[in-house]
């Protein structure tokens, strides 16, 4: 066995080993180091007093006959750099931002129609929500926030989250620093409108 | 030298890589662990020896999904205990209520129930391999002594011991390596019988 299969297999064993070193064995170590690997691993138990069977165990012919049909698929990691990759994060940042303005816009709507002023968070809800369904344009498709269902609301906060979720996942970093405040004032808008 | 990464990881992403060879390297790394944590379910010896290829095997086979969101040796364990369950299950026994922690497996005091590890036969083994190793440690010289206890012993790092022996890394690196190998010699020949599955 040569110095250095054993000298990275010590490495090895005291966490201090390099991929070099892990390339270096498994491309060149015989069934000889792996008793070597084997005993250093009985030595460090026993330095350590683990309540193991100090009897060199076997198990490995079996184990390598029951994988020998086996291989190991990797599973493909998803790509963090490219041109593709960062229009499809844009793509997904514009769509969430999308989403978010509208019902920004949305609540916007209910807040300044009545005055042309931004309703103040101490004003009743009760009034808006008296006062909305009257000047809601009724062939607008979009549901305001304080006029859903709990279920309907509670889709779209599933929804919405969803966007969020996938746009942090795959947008740049440097944009997602632009959207996620004006998301969470919208977000908290959207949960002073529902109470 | 190069930042090192918890060996396990290392191993486990050349498995997933198809490198074969890292398996056999966890396989002996945890069989002693994984055959005595099976032994507090299993008391026969050679079906506790089935019962842990056949955890090793399952772990193979699941190795593509393992993430590294926990450590090798407590998701093997977790796939060692139910193996260990479902093996009683089928043979018409019942699983212990409660699972063994995985700290507490392999603590002095905390005997497995293989018969071949209870015997007195394996207890005078194990106080031979401890004496031996004993001896070994203190006939090393001492730079190797020392870089070896600084490891095993205060669990410092190589770069801490560089420091504390005012030496290099790869110095170090190479002093535990041949403190290794001359304790080696002394336990390779009383590390002979093997129990085979």
């Amino acid at each position: 066995m040569s110095d250095k299969i054993a000298e990275s297999l010590s490495a090895l064993l005291d966490n201090e080993a390099t991929e070099l070193d892990v390339r270096r064995l498994t491309k060149n170590m015989t069934d000889e180091d792996l008793d070597t690997w084997g005993r250093m691993c009985s030595m460090k138990q026993g330095l350590h007093k683990e309540n193991v069977s100090y009897e060199s165990i076997n198990l490995l012919d079996g184990i390598r006959a029951g994988i020998a049909d086996e291989e190991i698929v990797e599973q493909p990691k998803p790509a963090t750099s490219g041109w593709k990759n960062w229009l499809g994060g844009v793509g997904v940042a514009a769509a969430v931002a999308m989403a978010v303005v509208g019902i920004g816009v949305q609540n916007n709507e209910f807040s300044t129609e009545a005055g042309g002023q931004l309703v103040s968070n101490e004003q009743p809800v009760a009034t808006e929500k008296t006062e909305k369904p009257a000047q809601t344009d009724p062939g607008a498709t979009r549901l305001a926030a304080a006029d859903m269902s709990p279920e309907q609301y509670k889709a779209l906060q599933d929804k919405l989250r969803s966007y969020m979720q996938q746009h942090a996942e795959n947008s740049p970093d440097d944009i997602v620093g632009d959207v996620m405040p004006y998301a969470r004032v919208v977000s908290f808008e959207v949960e002073q409108a529902k109470k | 030298m190069t930042t090192t990464v918890e060996s396990d990881q290392l191993l486990v992403e050349r498995v997933q890589k198809g490198d074969k060879r890292a398996f056999d390297l966890l396989v002996i790394k945890y069989q002693s662990k994984v055959l005595s944590l099976i032994g507090r379910y299993v008391s026969d010896v050679h079906e506790a020896m089935d019962v842990a290829q056949e955890a090793f095997i399952k772990a193979y086979k699941a190795l593509a999904n393992f993430r590294g969101e926990s450590a090798f040796y407590t998701w093997l364990y977790r796939i060692a205990v139910n193996t260990a369950k479902n093996h009683l299950i089928s043979r018409g026994r019942r699983p212990p209520g409660t699972d063994i922690d995985v700290d507490e497996v392999h603590a002095d005091g905390g005997m497995s129930e293989l018969s071949h590890i209870d015997s007195p036969e394996a207890s005078l083994h194990k106080e031979q391999v401890e004496n031996t190793l004993s001896r070994a440690l203190e006939a090393l010289p001492d730079d190797l002594r020392t870089a070896l206890m600084l490891r095993e012993f205060d669990g410092l790092s190589y770069e801490d011991i560089a420091q504390v022996m005012d030496c290099p890394v790869g110095t170090v690196r190479s002093r535990i390596f041949r403190a290794r190998e001359a304790i080696d010699k002394q336990l390779e020949p009383i590390l002979e019988s093997t129990v085979n599955c």
